[in-house]
C-alpha cells in the first residue's frame, strides 16, 4: 500500500523548508516521505546514545531542540533545532559516533532508516555531499551572501557607474580605410596591439579589425596582404559615447556578445574599452600594485601601496574570492612589499658578504595574513663562528631599521617582540636548532607558544638554503619527540569551539559580551592543528589548507572530509576577514582610545546578528572545528 | 465466541452475504480470520505491538444511517508513526445512487466512480489491521459505524476491539482539560496536516499515541491489557462524571 499522498505532500512542504533537502528534487523527497517515520521523544530523554552502536535512523527534527553532549561530560555543548539532522557524521561513516543526543524538549522527529539513509546517499548527489561536506555546500551559499554585501561598495569603487572615458588606457591604434591589410598588420605590431580601428577622414570609425579576423578572412582563405583592409574589416562597429557609464557598455558587450567597444566623443574615436577592462578591473589593480612597489623610491611611496593593498582586499572579497586565493594574494603583495623595502634598505647597511635570510614567521610564515596583521619575523644567519658576535650586531641594526620602516607602512611592531631586531630572533643556523630542539624537549607553555609561532616560518629574502636545512632537520627530528607531540596536540585540543549549551553559540562575557572571538575559538583551532599534523607526519608546508590537505592524504581521510576541514577554515578566515574590513572603516575617524578597543575587537563577531545563513554556516565550521580535533586525537594523539 | 454470536435471523441473512461475495473476497475474508486467531493478544508489551490508528469519514453524525465515504489507517510500531505502513481508501457510494448521480450530475458521477469499491475498501482494511491492536480517537463512534458496515456489507460481525484514545489522554495527562482531537493536537503542539481528512486525523491520532505509549510506563501501563484496563477505567470515571 503506497503512503497517503496527504502524508507524503505534508512531509515534503516540511523538508522543503530546510537545508539541504530544499536542494533535493522531489523524488528524493519523495523517497524520504516513503520511507520516514515519525518518533516522539519526551523531553529529557536520550534519542541516540553511542553505546548502544550505530544509531538505527536519522533523524531530522520536526519539532523541538536537541542537546548533544559527549557521554561523559554533565552539560551539553550544542542544541540543534528544527530541520536539522542527527547523527549524520556518524552514520555517513557507518560508526557510533562520539555523543549523545538528548530531547531539551518534547521532540517529535522524522526517523530515516539507516538502510534507506544510505540509498538516500546513493540516490541523491546532493544529500551525499550534505553528509560528508555538508560544509562545501553552505560554503557556496555564505560566498554569495558575502558577495552581495560588498556589492554595493565594489560597484562605487569598481567605476561601474563611472563614464567609459575613465576606463580608456591607452590612445586607440588607428588606419584610414584606403590602407592595406600589410599596413594595418605593421601598424598594429609596431603599437603591440591586438586590435586595429579603421576610420574615415574624420576620425569616424568605420570598422575594426582584430588578429582573429585576419586568420579568419586573411590567411585561410587566401587573401592577399595588399588588399584594402576595409574589404576585411568588422564593419559598424559597437559604439558608446564616453559619457556613457561602464555598467551600460558591460549591458551592451554582454548582450549582444562583443569582446570590446569604441569609445567615441562626439562621433569621433575616443578609445576602445574591451571586456577585461570591466571584468577584469582586479587584475589590472593587482598589476598596478605591483608596479607601485616595483616604482616606490622611499618608505613614504610604499605607505601609499598598502592602503592600494587594503583596497584590492576589499574588492576581492566582493567579486567572491575564496579566502585562499585572497589571503595568498594579499600575502604575495606583502612580500614584495617587504623586498621592495629591503631593497631600498640594504645599500645602507652592506649585508653583501654575509649569509642570512629574512624568515616570516607567524601567519606570514602561512601565507595566510589577512589586512591587520601584526608582524612577525626572524633572522637566520651563518658565519665562522668567531664572528658571529659581530655579524649578528650588523644583522640586528639593520632589523631594527626594517621593523621601523614596516611599522611606519601600517603593519604594527608584534606587542611579543617576534621580530629580527630583538636578540633572541637573529641566530645562526646552530643557534636556532639548538632553540627549536630545547622547545621540543622540554614542552612547557611558553615553549609550545614560541613553537606555535616559530615552526611556521618561511624565508622572504636572503640566502633561502638556510631556511631550507633549518626546515629539513626540523621535518626529520619533529617527528620522534613523542612527549611534545602529546603537549602539543594537548594544546590544540584546549580551544573549544564555542557550540552553546542552550543558545546555538556559546558567547564571551565581560567587554565583549555577546561576541565570540574567531580566532581564538575559531581558525586557530584549524591553525594549530594542521601544525601538530605537519610536525607529527614531517610535512614541510607551513600554509594550514596545505597542511590539513597533506596530513589528510597521508592519513587516508576522506576526501570530502579534507574538503570539508578546509572549507569550515576558509570560511573563518573570510568571516574574519568581512570583521576586520568593517571594523577598519569604522575605526579611521574614532578617537584613539575607541581605536585601541576596535583593534581588539577586530577577530570578534555577535554570532546572532549574522544572516541565518551565515549562523547556520559559523556552527557547521565550529561543528568542523571539532571533527578536526577529534581526527587530531585519534591520528596523532597516542 | 463472543463476536461471533448473532440471533438466528442476523445468522441467515449474514450467510446469505457471504454466499453472494466473489470467491476471491470469500477466500480473503478467510484468511483474515484465520490470521485473527493468532492475534498477539493483550499480554503483548507495549514497545512490541503493533497498532492500527482508525479513522472514519461519515456522511453524517447518525450512528445507524450514515454511511462511510473514506477510511484512513496509520500503524504504529516500534514506537514510530509508520508512513510505509499506511492505508487510505476513498469508498464508492450505493451503485444506484451512484448511477441517478452521474446521470444528473457528471462531477459528482466522476467523483465516485473515483472511489473503491466498498466491499474492496472494507476487506482491504480488514487485511490491514490483521493482527494489530485497533486505536481511534472517539472509538465508540468509529467502532460502531465500520461494525455495521462491514455486518451490511460482508455479512461479518467486525471483530476487532477498539482503543480509544479519546479515553486514555486524560487518564495520563489528566489535568489538560482537553476533549477534541483539535485540542490535543494543539496541546502538544503537533505539526497539522489537513483538517478532518480520514487519513490527516487518523496521523493526527497516532502522533498521540506515540506520546502515549512514551508516557504509559510512568503509570504502570506495560502492555496492551494494562492499556486497555487504564482505558475502561477512565471510561467508566467519565460516565459518571
Amino acid at each position: 500500500m503506497p503512503t497517503p499522498p496527504l502524508i507524503v505532500e505534508s512531509t515534503i512542504h516540511f523538508l522543503r523548508s530546510h537545508l539541504p533537502f530544499s536542494r533535493m528534487v522531489r523524488r528524493d523527497l519523495e523517497f524520504i516521505a516513503e520511507r520516514g517515520r515519525l518518533g516522539y521523544f519526551p523531553a529529557g530523554s536520550t534519542i541516540v546514545d553511542p553505546a548502544g552502536g550505530i544509531a538505527g535512523h536519522l533523524h531530522i527534527i520536526q519539532r523541538g531542540h536537541v542537546r548533544v553532549r559527549k557521554p561523559n561530560a554533565a552539560v551539553a555543548d550544542e542544541v540543534r533545532g528544527v530541520g536539522e539532522c542527527f547523527p549524520v557524521a556518524a552514520l555517513a561513516a557507518g560508526a557510533a559516533g562520539t555523543r549523545i543526543f538528548e530531547a531539551a524538549e518534547d521532540v517529535f522527529s522524522l526517523l530515516l532508516p539507516r538502510a534507506d539513509f544510505d540509498a538516500l546517499r546513493e540516490r541523491s548527489p546532493e544529500f551525499a555531499q550534505f553528509c560528508t561536506a555538508a560544509l562545501a555546500t553552505l560554503a557556496q551559499h555564505a560566498l554569495d551572501q558575502l558577495r552581495s554585501h560588498f556589492a554595493q561598495r565594489a560597484l562605487e569603487q569598481q567605476t561601474l557607474l563611472e563614464p567609459l572615458k575613465a576606463l580608456v588606457r591607452r590612445e586607440p591604434v588607428c588606419c584610414t580605410a584606403e590602407a592595406t591589410v600589410r599596413e594595418a598588420l605593421q601598424r598594429m605590431s609596431h603599437e603591440g596591439v591586438r586590435t586595429i580601428v579603421i576610420v574615415d577622414s574624420q576620425r569616424r570609425p568605420l570598422g575594426v579589425f582584430t588578429l582573429l579576423d585576419l586568420m579568419e578572412r586573411v590567411v585561410l582563405p587566401g587573401v592577399s596582404l595588399a588588399t584594402p583592409v576595409q574589404q576585411v574589416m568588422t564593419a559598424q562597429p559597437a559604439m558608446l559615447d564616453e559619457l556613457t557609464n561602464a555598467q551600460e557598455g558591460l549591458a551592451l558587450m554582454a548582450s549582444r556578445g562583443f569582446h570590446q567597444l569604441l569609445v567615441v566623443r562626439d562621433g569621433e574615436l575616443a578609445g576602445i574599452v574591451t571586456e577585461r577592462d570591466l571584468f577584469g578591473l582586479q587584475r589590472i589593480t593587482m598589476r598596478n600594485i605591483t608596479q607601485s612597489v616595483r616604482q616606490a623610491r622611499d618608505v613614504a611611496g610604499l605607505r601609499h601601496v598598502v592602503a592600494e593593498i587594503a583596497a584590492l582586499a576589499d574588492n576581492l572579497v566582493a567579486q567572491g574570492a575564496a579566502a585562499e586565493p585572497l589571503t595568498h594574494t594579499i600575502t604575495a603583495l606583502n612580500d614584495s612589499l617587504t623586498q621592495r623595502l629591503f631593497e631600498l634598505l640594504l645599500p645602507k647597511f652592506q649585508l653583501d658578504d654575509v649569509a642570512w635570510c629574512w624568515l616570516a614567521v607567524g601567519s606570514e610564515g602561512r601565507r595566510e595574513q589577512t589586512v591587520a596583521t601584526d608582524q612577525d619575523n626572524a633572522i637566520v644567519f651563518e658565519c665562522e663562528e668567531r664572528e658571529v658576535p659581530v655579524t649578528r650586531e650588523r644583522l640586528l641594526r639593520f632589523a631594527a631599521e626594517a621593523n621601523a620602516c614596516l611599522a611606519e607602512l601600517g603593519f604594527p611592531l608584534c606587542t611579543g617582540n617576534v621580530m629580527a631586531g630583538n636578540r633572541d630572533c637573529c641566530l645562526t643556523v646552530e643557534e636556532w636548532r639548538g632553540r627549536f630542539a630545547g622547545w621540543m624537549r622540554e614542552p612547557t607553555p611558553e615553549a609550545l607558544l614560541a613553537a606555535s609561532i616559530f615552526f611556521d616560518f618561511r624565508p622572504l629574502t636572503g640566502d633561502h638554503t638556510l631556511a631550507g636545512r633549518l626546515r629539513g632537520w626540523l621535518d626529520a627530528t619533529s617527528g620522534e619527540n613523542k612527549l611534545f607531540l602529546r603537549m602539543l596536540v594537548a594544546n590544540a585540543l584546549q580551544a573549544e569551539p564555542p557550540l552553546g549549551r542552550v543558545r546555538a553559540f556559546r558567547t564571551d562575557e565581560g567587554e565583549f559580551a555577546g561576541t565570540i572571538d574567531l580566532k581564538t575559538h575559531g581558525t586557530r583551532i584549524f591553525v594549530d592543528a594542521a601544525r601538530a599534523f605537519a610536525l607529527a607526519l614531517g610535512i614541510g608546508d607551513t600554509n594550514t589548507s596545505q597542511r590539513i590537505r597533506m596530513a589528510g592524504r597521508r592519513l587516508k581521510r576522506d576526501e570530502r572530509e579534507i574538503a570539508a576541514s578546509v572549507a569550515a577554515y576558509h570560511f573563518l578566515q573570510l568571516l574574519r576577514l568581512r570583521v576586520q574590513r568593517g571594523g577598519l572603516e569604522l575605526g579611521k575617524a574614532a578617537p584613539a582610545g575607541v581605536m585601541e578597543r576596535s583593534r581588539r575587537a577586530l577577530n570578534r563577531v555577535d554570532p546572532y546578528a549574522l544572516n541565518e545563513v551565515d549562523q547556520r554556516m559559523l556552527r557547521e565550521a565550529f561543528r568542523q572545528a571539532r571533527a578536526l580535533q577529534t581526527h587530531l586525537d585519534q591520528a596523532v594523539g597516542h | 465466541m463472543f463476536p461471533w454470536q448473532l440471533s438466528p435471523m442476523e445468522a441467515w441473512r449474514a450467510r446469505k452475504l457471504r454466499r453472494g461475495l466473489a470467491p476471491c473476497v470469500r477466500e480473503r475474508l478467510a484468511h483474515v480470520r484465520r490470521g485473527s486467531r493468532e492475534h498477539p493478544g493483550l499480554a503483548q508489551p507495549l514497545a512490541l505491538a503493533r497498532f492500527v490508528v482508525l479513522d472514519l469519514e461519515t456522511t453524517g453524525p447518525r450512528m445507524f444511517e450514515d454511511r462511510i465515504i473514506s477510511l484512513g489507517a496509520v500503524a504504529v510500531a516500534e514506537r514510530t508513526v509508520r508512513h510505509d505502513d499506511a492505508f487510505e481508501a476513498l469508498l464508492r457510494q450505493d451503485r444506484s445512487s451512484a448511477a441517478d448521480n452521474i446521470l444528473v450530475h457528471r462531477i459528482g458521477g466522476q467523483q465516485q466512480l473515483a472511489g473503491m469499491d466498498p466491499v474492496e475498501g472494507l476487506v482491504a482494511c480488514l487485511e490491514f489491521i490483521a493482527g494489530s491492536h485497533v486505536v481511534a480517537f472517539r472509538a465508540e463512534f468509529d467502532a460502531a459505524i465500520f461494525d455495521r458496515e462491514v455486518r451490511r456489507r460482508l455479512g461479518l460481525r467486525a471483530w476487532p476491539r477498539f482503543i480509544d484514545l479519546a479515553a486514555i489522554l486524560p487518564a495520563l495527562f489528566p489535568t489538560t482539560g482537553n476533549d477534541t482531537l483539535d485540542d490535543w493536537a494543539a496541546h502538544f503542539g503537533l505539526p497539522p496536516i489537513g483538517r478532518h481528512h480520514a487519513i490527516a486525523d487518523a496521523y493526527a491520532s497516532a502522533q498521540l499515541l506515540t506520546i502515549v505509549l512514551e508516557a504509559a510506563p510512568r503509570f504502570g501501563i506495560e502492555t496492551v491489557a494494562d492499556l486497555r484496563d487504564a482505558e475502561r477505567a477512565q471510561r467508566w470515571l467519565g460516565r459518571r462524571r
